[in-house]
């Protein structure tokens, strides 16, 4: 196990560089002069360099023959990140000011999304062939087909606009934050359910048809415990897997979603630096995203061994 | 009972409860404030700091906080200068080279709310506003440190010595040293502490509205030094409104100053209690990027105002009488229409081998756009077919001659396309247009402008980039065709025609057309020297003529902007120059109250 976590954690560093350097050489290459934007109508070469002092990108990009580590690449190593332009601020700041946001609504989504997919696979599975089983199919087709920015507006219209349950968009601090949440939570689990539901039923069904199952029920095991005690635990492999790549992402925030409700938190601020072309926003989110991205995939290795101890780290 | 049964449960009990506790907070919501007036802003607020941010929308939420020199008057059209921080226009010398302006007495920088260490005075006043701190604010504009896009939007080689301080302050910033803000400055000279003088490099009559701009505004040096980095986050200026709290992409919350004086352009306790401003105490901004929602919370009378977006526009408005709709109208809504200073339009670059020395070309295309189908298609309405280059609101929009080549007349494009070929020597090689990519409705436009070319045998390659993309090759001249746009900038027609002048051509001016025209250039350096008056308007809408002849741009349209109030707010307006007009505009709390309770809004 250590020795298979040490060749892990080594075969990632390679990839975490060439995450660095490829991040790195798109945002030179292709993204254009990041001062440019933020420069006004008549900017001069001083003030456009004044502008990349500011950034931190007034240094070299790779080779520094003074000062070895001050460039532009090293920086990025070492996670100090441009200045972002549009706020006036660090990453850092948006990320503490922002992540908890984001956090709000898309923690509740993840995991109440989560429950109610393998909760609905497993009715699906378990009623297969029957109503229960098609009605879910069908739903989650309906989910799937409509295209998640409509049924933000549809369900803002209906539950804010028309019903007046909730508030149409905006955010409040805690304890208002609750109320404000319901909707773009709702909305994150639509959004989801139907791949979710419609992929665990295929891990379930794969899983129903297992000698074990049939040995449960011969024991005289409840139906109930035969799929929460038994066929769940087998069907935790895929699940793991899909799960644990998702959670650092959750930080990052929902990007429409946060847009279309008007939700102060890093979906919306990604949205918006895309658009607006804010280098020290969306290179950071770039690059931490891809290697919380591979750590988590080192993480869901170790994790396949708590759920499953026939899987061994060699 | 193994683990996952027991996480299963768990997980019911958990989500119950949550799901309770969220549908028990439904009922009770943030109490609202009956005394304030609800607005928003669509565009994030880049800074705080009046040197930092410059777009529009910045200026008008900083601009009701901070003051500069030079204000526009409220609600009047066309714009109207007025002394707000000054107490006259400014004594020109006989070679307009020097700016001596008088300062208002006894106006005092605010109270910071909830900060008590800023001012630890009796009543928590700041110090008098003296022509000291104009030059301070000033020098701050040209610390390369801030990296201010208006020091080259409104200062940069204007004012003499300032571009010296710059190179002196990006040097001690190399050094890593603080700008040493006692290194006088030629150009700015406090005479006196109510006297400001201004030295300019060269005459300038349209230095005034940079003066007017809420970049150039007065800012408290012990502010900016107190708080440091997060002066950015703490205005502190002598407008009608201190800045009670401020979150990024989120709210803003705007309070009456206490120790304002009633009026811009009135001294300190002259203005009758009845009488002054603002009316309302408290102005509440909320973040809506998204149009659909705000519209949404609009018509549930959350908001007082807001423009009408596409998505509302149909449903709204009658789009062949241009007015609110009688069910619309009936709910207390009422319209306000503002036609933007700004034209967009598809520039060419006439370095370019092909566009460039090929008139016919130019004006076949020019021919070949259907503004008014564009309009009608891709606004939604929202826009009017250009007259010329000078949208309305101009002293000259009425009077320069309408642009020939500003209708669509396929057939004699047609027939400019067979001459444009004979000077091409053969058919028109390929063209690319650039553009910014970013947005959908960008390649919209992109896509009927390549398919209106195609009726008269012009292939356009479209080159979708990233904005600051477009910005880089458009200023480096490296583009054949760009759509984009062009906003006034003050109310005076040479922010147009600046475009035209060929000193402005080269990489990074604001000539991106490389338009070289003698006679123009001839007739600018003239008109530039001119005080307002029909001598000037009359080079202006010559000019106007030479550069429409020339076809160095396709004129697309002017957007004209919708805006709704409800009819609770009094005296709204958005005008196109001018800060603080939240400050003018009075909210009759009791008829909102009452149409809220009422249902009928």
């Amino acid at each position: 196990m250590a020795a298979y976590l040490i060749r892990r954690l080594l075969l990632t560093i390679p990839t975490i560089m060439g995450i660095v350097l490829i991040t790195f050489l798109l945002f030179n290459v292709i993204g254009g002069d990041p001062a440019r934007p933020f420069a006004g109508k008549n900017p001069t070469p001083e003030s456009l360099h004044a502008i990349l002092a500011k950034m931190g990108l007034d240094k070299p990009r790779f080779i520094n023959t003074t000062e070895p580590l001050n460039t532009q690449f090293f920086d990025l190593v070492r996670f100090k990140f441009p200045h972002s332009m549009r706020y006036d601020a660090s990453f850092w700041e948006l990320l503490a000011e922002r992540g908890p946001v984001s956090l709000t609504i898309a923690l509740p989504a993840f995991f109440i999304s989560l429950g109610l997919q393998l909760g609905l696979s497993l009715i699906s599975a378990a009623r297969l062939g029957r109503w229960p089983d098609y009605a879910i199919t069908a739903v989650c087709i309906l989910l799937l087909a409509l295209p998640p920015v409509s049924l933000y507006y549809c369900m803002q219209w209906v539950g804010g606009a028309w019903l007046g349950w909730f508030p149409v968009a905006g955010w409040e601090d805690f304890p208002y934050s609750l109320k404000y949440v319901c909707l773009p939570v709702i909305c994150a689990v639509l959004a989801s359910l139907g791949a979710g539901t419609r992929f665990y039923r295929t891990v379930v069904l794969d899983e129903v048809g297992q000698d074990y199952l049939r040995t449960a029920r011969a024991k005289g095991v409840s139906e109930t415990d035969v799929y929460l005690v038994h066929l769940l635990r087998n069907a935790l492999v895929p699940v793991v897997t899909t799960t644990v790549t998702q959670l650092p992402l959750l930080v990052l925030g929902e990007l429409i979603l946060e847009s279309v409700f008007q939700i102060p938190g890093l979906g919306g601020l990604l949205v918006g630096a895309i658009l607006n072309n804010d280098y020290g926003v969306v290179m950071p989110v770039t690059y931490l995203s891809s290697i919380s991205y591979c750590l988590s995939l080192l993480a869901t290795d170790i994790l396949y061994t708590l759920v499953d101890p026939r899987i061994a780290l060699k | 009972m193994l683990w996952t049964k027991r996480l299963f449960l768990v997980y019911l009990g958990v989500f119950g409860l949550l799901s309770m506790a969220a549908l028990a907070t439904l009922p009770f919501a943030p109490a609202r404030d009956p005394n304030a007036l609800y607005a928003s802003y669509a565009i994030n607020l880049r800074s705080l700091d009046p040197a930092v941010s410059y777009d529009v929308i910045s200026g008008v939420i900083l601009g009701h906080t901070y003051e500069g020199l030079y204000d526009y008057a409220y609600g009047v059209r066309p714009a109207k200068v007025i002394p707000t921080l000054a107490t006259a226009f400014p004594t020109l010398s006989d070679d307009g080279l020097t700016y001596t302006i008088p300062i208002r007495h006894g106006v005092h920088f605010q109270a910071a709310p909830g900060e008590d260490q800023l001012f630890p005075g009796p009543n928590g006043l700041g110090p008098e506003v003296t022509a000291d701190d104009f030059v301070y604010s000033y020098k701050r504009l040209a610390d390369s440190r801030l990296a201010s896009p208006s020091f080259s939007a409104f200062l940069q080689g204007k004012v003499v010595g300032l571009d010296a301080f710059f190179d002196a302050s990006a040097a001690s910033q190399k050094a890593g040293k603080p700008t040493d803000y006692s290194l006088p400055v030629q150009g700015l000279v406090a005479l006196d502490r109510y006297t400001l003088q201004i030295h300019l490099t060269q005459p300038n009559p349209q230095f005034i509205f940079s003066l007017a701009s809420p970049s150039l505004s007065a800012v408290c040096r012990r502010a900016v030094e107190f708080y440091g980095d997060s002066f950015r986050a703490r205005p502190v200026g002598t407008g009608p409104y201190c800045f009670k709290s401020y979150r990024a992409d989120y709210r803003v919350v705007l309070t009456a100053s206490p120790s304002y004086r009633g009026r811009p352009d009135a001294d300190p306790g002259t203005v009758p209690a009845d009488q002054r401003l603002p009316y309302q105490p408290t102005v509440i901004y909320d973040y809506f990027a998204e149009t659909l929602p705000l519209w949404h919370a609009f018509q549930q009378g959350l908001y007082d105002s807001m423009e009408l977006p596409k998505e509302g526009f149909l449903s709204a408005v009658d789009t062949t009488t241009r007015s609110l709709r009688p069910d619309y109208a009936s709910r207390g809504m009422r319209l306000t229409t503002i036609t933007d200073p700004a034209i967009d339009y598809y520039g060419f670059n006439l370095r370019d081998p092909v566009l460039g020395k090929n008139k016919p070309l130019r004006q076949a295309m020019c021919l070949a756009w259907d503004r008014e189908a564009f309009i009608r298609k891709y606004l939604a309405g929202r826009g009017m077919t250009p007259r010329g280059f000078i949208p309305p609101g101009f002293p000259i929009s009425d009077l320069q001659p309408e642009n020939p080549f500003n209708h669509y007349d396929i057939v004699r494009a047609k027939s400019l396309m067979k001459e444009a070929e004979l000077i091409n020597g053969g058919p028109i090689p390929p063209l690319k247009l650039l553009f910014d990519g970013s947005d959908s409705a960008y390649r919209q436009y992109a896509e009927a402008f390549q398919s209106a070319m195609a009726q008269i045998g012009v292939k356009i390659n479209i080159d979708p980039s990233t904005y600051a993309r477009l910005l880089e090759l458009v200023d480096a001249r490296n583009f054949q065709i760009c759509m984009t746009g062009w906003q006034a900038d003050y109310p005076d027609e040479q922010t147009f025609l600046q475009m035209f002048y060929s000193k402005l051509a080269d990489p990074g001016g604001v000539n991106m057309f490389g338009y070289n025209n003698p006679e123009f250039d001839a007739l600018y350096e003239r008109a530039i020297k001119l005080s307002p008056g029909p001598d000037r308007n009359d080079l202006y809408c010559k000019m106007v003529a030479m550069a429409d002849e020339d076809c160095p741009m396709v004129e697309d349209y002017i957007r004209v902007r919708y805006y709704v109030s409800r009819s609770w707010l009094a005296n709204y307006d958005f005008p196109d120059y001018g800060n603080a007009h939240r400050a003018f505009q009075k909210v009759d709390v009791a008829a909102r109250k009452q149409a809220l309770q009422s249902g009928h809004h």
